[in-house]
């Protein structure tokens, strides 16, 4: 804590070295204002997207350049801007600040602290949109980003780098599977960005409480643009966002950045793309709102080696009305995006939690970047599901099938039920490679449907507890060698006659 | 500075070109210039006015503008019958532009925080125009909330020489 003395010290020393010498700058005069947005006469030199200076520390954007005026969206609080007010231009872009001091913080989209917690002390700043690394800086996708999530490890693998939609209707789970994603990255070095975009400040508040519970915050930067901020402030949320990543990736870090989410950012655009008069197409989204996100998502990215070897994956959210993915947004970031995980109200209803729909889930890249191990179970996985799944719609007719048919499905409900997953509750890969293992090799077949989730609970103790090798061995090998494979099979048969689920408790 | 959008200058566009074939491009200005405040507000509501037949309106416009050169009196007529009077001021402004762009004329707004004479002017105006080499037609203005030195803006380009300015320089580095 500097003391009265030492801080008069500091100003004086500021104010004898203070040079004083003439501005000069690009200047315009305020000529209309409203709904964050001022038109602005004169600024002859000025440049797209520059940054300008409206006075009292109010800086907006130059979005539109026009034949006399310039269109600029202001960056926060435009109430103080009068009608023939002076606006400089700065030969700046927007940028915000990044750096390791913001995290376990809880910022605005121009990295001003909204949790409480004092000045950032940080003095590195990036421009907010900055673009995204050719192809000589990228590597392929080939380290696994585990989301803690069984479904999601071991049928829709993230790789780091990766972009990967999270998609559904509202009150599906699209936010859970990105924190549950976000707490399990602690302890692993890989910083996490959420930003929430146009949601309720409660809500938000909430999600920043829960990362605290799971002591998620320690590597977690958290960007807020609430529904009541402007709407030009929701539209920079998620590229502030982005550049705080780029920060830890260009360094040779990892991070993971989350969108929450990139539908209510279209519309933030929309709106400032309107009042701009900018020309509406489709839905009233401007034309350029494919290159919008698509500038986005493109800056996450694995970097080779020569350029550090970062990462930065990125994990949009968007939101569906009534499973319509056709809708223009959801199939705009569909197709940019390298897959895509789909969670479905009618499945949350059943109580399959989180509602993935492993069926049209995909993941383009993030094979390659799967653990051995895992991708050696998970390919039966995928085989009984997929069998199961044709089957269930095919079983309602009737009740007398042939033996191998009933056998597939009831492989399949018990599949179903290890994929299900309480929320906050992250499974290390090891565990999920031994349930996957019990499932697809018929360990669970004579567990009745209700118990299957306490055998898997009493497996997981039981891997803590007496049979520690066999997780470690799988951590450390990173693949199923037929010794593993041997023990884990033999675990399994130590753990089925020391429990007993033959009758539903 | 009126948005009026493109119609005023292709207005002055027009009367540019004739007054380059006329070869009367000052004599134009300086008639614009005198006809661009007087017609006011009222005056223009007047000559707009549904309730009073055209052809009083035309005479009553060309009655007042009897002096001012033959083209602009056409303008002018023009413009009433187009019901497009209120741009007179735009036009006359945008026209400005045109000559003064033809002439490598350019528009300086030097504002101090006290009034400087009549001998320290022409100084003012010949360094600025040896800076910016070019020709200069200044305005002069007074602020006093400047405290001390002079701000010039020369087109969109503002150059700060203030005390106001330089306090407030200081203000953003300590405060920072």
């Amino acid at each position: 804590m500097a003391t009265t003395s030492e801080i008069t010290n500091i100003i004086t020393a500021q104010i004898k070295g203070f040079q004083g010498h003439a501005g000069s700058a690009d200047v315009g005069t305020v000529v209309e204002i409203g709904d964050g947005i001022a038109r602005v006469h004169g600024l002859a030199g000025c440049m797209a997207s520059e940054l300008l200076d409206f006075g009292d520390g109010v800086f907006g954007l130059a979005f539109n350049l026009e034949e006399d005026t310039v269109s600029a969206i202001v960056l926060g609080d435009y109430t103080g801007i009068k009608e023939g007010g002076v606006v400089r231009t700065t030969g700046r872009i927007v940028e915000t600040p990044v750096g390791d001091a913001l995290i376990g913080r809880v910022v605005d989209p121009l990295g001003r602290p909204v949790d409480g917690k004092g000045p950032i002390a940080t003095t590195a700043s990036r421009p907010a949109d900055v673009v995204a690394p050719g192809v000589i800086m990228r590597k392929n996708v080939d380290t696994p980003l585990q989301t803690g999530i069984k479904a999601i490890d071991a049928m829709i693998p993230i790789g780091r780098g990766q972009r990967e939609l999270i998609i559904g209707d509202r009150q599906t789970g699209k936010t859970a599977v990105a924190i549950d994603a976000i707490i399990n990255q602690k302890g692993t070095g890989v910083i996490c960005i959420y930003v929430a975009i146009g949601q309720k400040e409660s809500s938000v508040a909430k999600i920043v409480a829960t990362l605290e519970e799971h002591g998620a915050m320690e590597h977690t930067i958290v960007v807020i643009a609430g529904s009541s901020s402007p709407a030009t402030l929701q539209y920079l949320a998620p590229f502030s966002g982005c550049a705080m990543g780029e920060f830890f990736r260009d360094r040779g870090g990892n991070a993971l950045v989350v969108y929450d989410d990139l539908s209510k950012h279209a519309w933030a655009y929309r709106q400032v793309s309107l009042l701009t008069r900018r020309p509406p197409g489709r839905e009233a989204y401007p034309g350029d709102v494919f290159y919008l996100h698509s500038r986005l998502l493109e800056r996450a990215a694995r970097l080779s080696e020569e350029n550090g070897g970062g990462s930065l994956t990125a994990l949009p959210i968007i939101e569906t009305q009534a499973n319509d993915i056709s809708a223009y947004i959801p199939t705009n970031v569909i197709s940019i995006t390298d897959g895509q995980i789909f969670l479905e109200t009618d499945l949350f209803n059943q109580g399959i939690r989180p509602a993935i729909n492993v069926g049209i889930s995909v993941s383009r890249v993030g094979g390659d970047a799967q653990v051995k191990a895992m991708k050696t179970v998970s390919g039966r996985l995928k085989l009984d599901m997929a069998q199961f799944r044709e089957l269930a719609a095919f079983a309602q007719f009737g009740s007398d099938l042939d033996k191998v048919t009933q056998a597939q499905l009831r492989r399949g409900e018990r599949l179903t039920e290890i994929l299900k997953q309480h929320q906050y509750g992250p499974v290390p890969v090891e565990k999920q490679v031994a349930i996957i293992f019990a499932g697809t090799n018929g360990f669970l077949d004579d567990v009745p449907v209700a118990r299957v989730r306490d055998f898997e609970r009493d497996l997981y103790r039981s891997m803590d507890t007496q049979a520690q090798g066999v997780g470690a061995a799988i951590k450390k090998e990173g693949k199923l060698t037929p010794e593993i494979e041997k023990s884990l099979r033999a675990m399994l048969d130590e753990f089925k006659k020391a429990h007993s689920y033959a009758a539903a408790a | 500075m009126a948005l009026d959008g493109s119609a005023p200058r292709r207005y002055a566009e027009a009367m540019f070109d004739l007054a380059q074939a006329a070869k009367s491009v000052e004599a134009y200005r300086a008639s614009l210039d005198r006809l661009g405040p007087a017609f006011d507000a009222a005056t223009i509501r007047a000559l707009r006015d549904p309730g009073v037949p055209l052809a009083a309106r035309r005479a009553a416009a060309a009655a007042a503008t009897a002096s001012e050169p033959e083209d602009v009196r056409s303008l002018i007529r023009l413009l009433v019958e187009r019901d497009r009077i209120a741009l007179l001021a735009g036009i006359a402004e945008a026209y400005g532009r045109l000559v003064d762009r033809r002439d490598g004329t350019r528009e300086a707004r030097i504002t101090t925080a006290v009034a400087i004479e009549a001998a320290h002017r022409a100084t003012y105006i010949a360094e600025l125009e040896r800076k910016s080499g070019g020709r200069i037609r200044a305005t002069f203005h007074v602020d006093p909330a400047l405290l001390g030195g002079a701000t010039v803006q020369i087109g969109d380009r503002l150059v700060d020489a203030s005390l106001a300015g330089q306090l407030n320089a200081l203000r953003v580095q300590l405060a920072s």
